[in-house]
């Protein structure tokens, strides 16, 4: 299962530029977004739709709708340092204390919900994962919706911490390592078309899990990251995603004009 | 391009209507509910106080009694879930020989975690949580399987995404069979408040088994509920070779968001009837085909008349004669356990060809208009039914079961 990288947008923040982002208009489409569509969200979510416009912008897609396409988002321990905070609210006010905004905007699905509210996306969108590993799973899982080609493009966001973020107890003050965010625009490959193509494919039947896939490294989404930021291109790269799958990037370059 | 038929070939679950298939179906098709007063913790100050809580989850027969009783709450139904689905498949004995995956819905894995520990006087929410195991992970490891496993979330859809993301799974031959299906068991103290605080839950503190009432008109909210049901899954032909009971046929699934408000319902609807129509087509049948409706209908009034235009629009002239109800009136709403818990209600009807009812049905909203099946299960044909689930955020699902 093979899908090209149609664009791509990697970004990371501070918890000082999150906090400018969160309060900064968002306009797509020739359309708005009120000013506190990202009050309640999430670090990770607001550092998501950020990439996924940062993807956007420079293929010039400010208009493109995206009306078909599908969104999965996953996020690593969403929702985090809100939860501490809710959870202290809860022992010392009781049920008053629960903010009606926690369940919405900080579960597995509030990232690509989000996301597909700000780009006005109809398709399928959810979330995956949430743990430790979540980049791994995304993939496992983008490839099966793409299989039977009724989604036109696909929304895969990647978002986590440089390193786990821990909630500062209600004691404390600690700065938040920076947040990052991969939004990838997936869609169907034509033949040789360049660009970055990712396949992704279960080890093979008649071999074992551990005998096919043993020799490759372990995926982790800076890997992604770093082959993304390669100029010129990285040879052809694949990882192992958990004990049953594997993951190719490799980027194919346009023909030369001419050649035969 | 023709995909291998997908079918259902166990059934695990456990619900605040029993723990068995037998339990659940008998429970459900005589009206029973599992509604009542929250006492697993202090409810004084919550504006809802009632929901379908799970008290205890039995150890499998097959499992540990010592190790089942250290899992959480989650663990216990999630594994308990999968381990009845795979002794009912058949698979249980064998499930080394085929490369078995999970796909499970959760929307609060590591929330619902943190929230029992720290009101337990723990602080895990504060401490390194390093490469911790997934839900999905543990139950893979635990059970012994060697297919891939995920977790995922559209809130109240989740459920209806599992299965269908199973089936894509089976037909790309990633796996030889698949558990899917969803467990939640989010009564708790702060999930209670904030869909409390929300002014979503009904607040008939006083008469639990009379709260949720969808399509009807004295509803004002749903009621939490909690529990989950897994099913194995494996292509039609495969289950055919080994003889398999083959409880229905997974014919189609549809899927679309509203692009609306992560909490308020959107009021344009051609997004949900998109989903529906999508499932239809890809289950390759007309309208007027499906011979019963689980409605995903809350016990919301704007929810419920929503659906309802819904079910009129995509069915037209046909929804006078197709039977509809809400098993949320019994189960309560097992937010991303729901649709699977109401997949299963549709393998009921297929199986015992009587529809279950909508309980607390008295007074139908006149903004209903629909076959509603009131208070008491009706004798039916059922060969074809359809399983809406609409979540929180705008997702919209469709499920499509037909007899295998």
């Amino acid at each position: 299962m093979s899908l090209r990288v149609a664009a791509c947008g990697v970004l990371g923040a501070d918890a000082e530029t999150i906090a400018r982002w969160r309060k900064e208009p968002i306009n797509f489409a020739g359309e708005s977004l009120s000013v506190s569509f990202l009050r309640h969200a999430d670090e990770q979510t607001v550092v998501a739709l950020r990439a996924v416009l940062a993807a956007v912008s420079p293929q010039g897609w400010n208009e493109m709708s995206f009306r078909d396409w599908g969104v999965i988002a996953a996020g690593n321990f969403l929702g985090r340092s809100i939860m501490a905070q809710t959870v202290e609210r809860l022992i010392q006010e009781g049920a008053w204390g629960v903010s009606p905004h926690f369940i919405p905007h900080q579960s597995l699905h509030a990232m690509s919900g989000t996301i597909s509210q700000a780009l006005k996306i109809h398709g399928p969108n959810f979330g995956v994962s949430g743990g430790p590993n979540a980049s791994l799973d995304a993939f496992l899982v983008a490839s099966a919706m793409m299989m039977d080609r009724q989604l036109p493009g696909l929304w895969l966001v990647l978002s986590g911490h440089d390193s786990e973020c821990i909630p500062p107890r209600p004691s404390a003050s600690a700065p938040p390592p920076t947040c990052r965010a991969v939004a990838l625009a997936m869609t169907h490959p034509n033949a040789g078309e360049p660009g970055i193509h990712v396949s992704v494919g279960c080890s093979l039947p008649n071999a074992g899990p551990a005998e096919s896939l043993a020799y490759l490294p372990e995926f982790h989404i800076s890997n992604l990251a770093e082959v993304l930021k390669d100029d010129p291109p990285a040879p052809a790269q694949t990882w192992r995603l958990g004990d049953t799958h594997w993951l190719e990037v490799e980027t194919l370059l346009a023909a030369m004009e001419g050649a035969a | 391009m023709t995909l291998p038929a997908v079918c259902i070939t166990g059934i695990g679950a456990v619900t605040p209507i029993g723990n068995t298939y037998a339990q659940i179906a008998d429970n459900m098709l005589s009206g029973a509910s599992g509604i009542r007063r929250v006492t697993k913790f202090p409810i004084d100050d919550h504006p809802s106080q009632i929901a379908s809580v799970i008290d205890h989850i039995s150890c499998p027969a097959a499992w540990s009694a010592d190790d089942f009783a250290s899992l959480s709450p989650v663990d216990q139904a999630t594994t308990s879930c999968c381990i009845d689905a795979l002794l009912d498949s058949g698979w249980w004995e064998r499930r080394s020989e085929a490369r078995i995956g999970i796909v499970l819905g959760n929307a609060g894995e590591w929330s619902t975690c943190w929230e029992i520990d720290r009101l337990a006087g723990g602080d895990a929410v504060y401490r390194v949580q390093g490469h911790v195991e997934t839900l999905t992970q543990r139950t893979r490891r635990r059970l012994g399987l060697s297919g891939p496993a995920v977790s995922l979330s559209a809130a109240c859809a989740s459920g209806n995404y599992a299965i269908a993301l199973a089936r894509r799974w089976l037909q790309m031959n990633w796996v030889d069979v698949c558990l899917a299906g969803a467990c939640d068991m989010a009564v708790t103290p702060l999930t209670l408040a904030g869909f409390g605080n929300m002014r979503a839950l009904s607040r008939r503190n006083d008469e639990p088994a009379k709260a949720s009432r969808p399509f009807d008109m004295d509803r004002d909210g749903f009621v939490m509920g909690e529990g989950g049901a897994m099913f194995v899954m494996e292509r039609a032909d495969s289950a055919r070779k080994r003889s398999a009971r083959a409880y229905a046929e997974v014919a189609g699934c549809g899927a679309s968001s509203d692009a609306y408000h992560m909490v308020i319902p959107s009021p344009h609807l051609e997004p949900a009837i998109s989903a529906m129509r999508q499932a239809i087509s890809d289950a390759g049948i007309d309208p007027s085909e499906v011979d019963y409706v689980n409605a995903h209908a809350t016990s919301t009034p704007v929810g419920d008349q929503a659906e309802a235009k819904i079910l009129n629009t995509v069915f037209g002239s046909h929804i006078e004669d197709l039977p509809v109800s809400s098993t949320k009136s019994m189960t309560g709403h097992l937010l991303t356990a729901a649709a699977s818990v109401e997949a299963l209600a549709c393998i009921i009807s297929i199986d015992r060809q009587k529809v279950p009812p909508t309980i607390n049905l008295d007074k139908p909203d006149p903004e209903c208009r629909l076959r509603h099946v009131a208070n008491h299960a009706e004798s039916h044909r059922v060969r074809v039914t359809a399983s809406n689930s609409f979540g929180f955020g705008g997702s919209n699902t469709c499920l499509i079961l037909r007899a295998a």
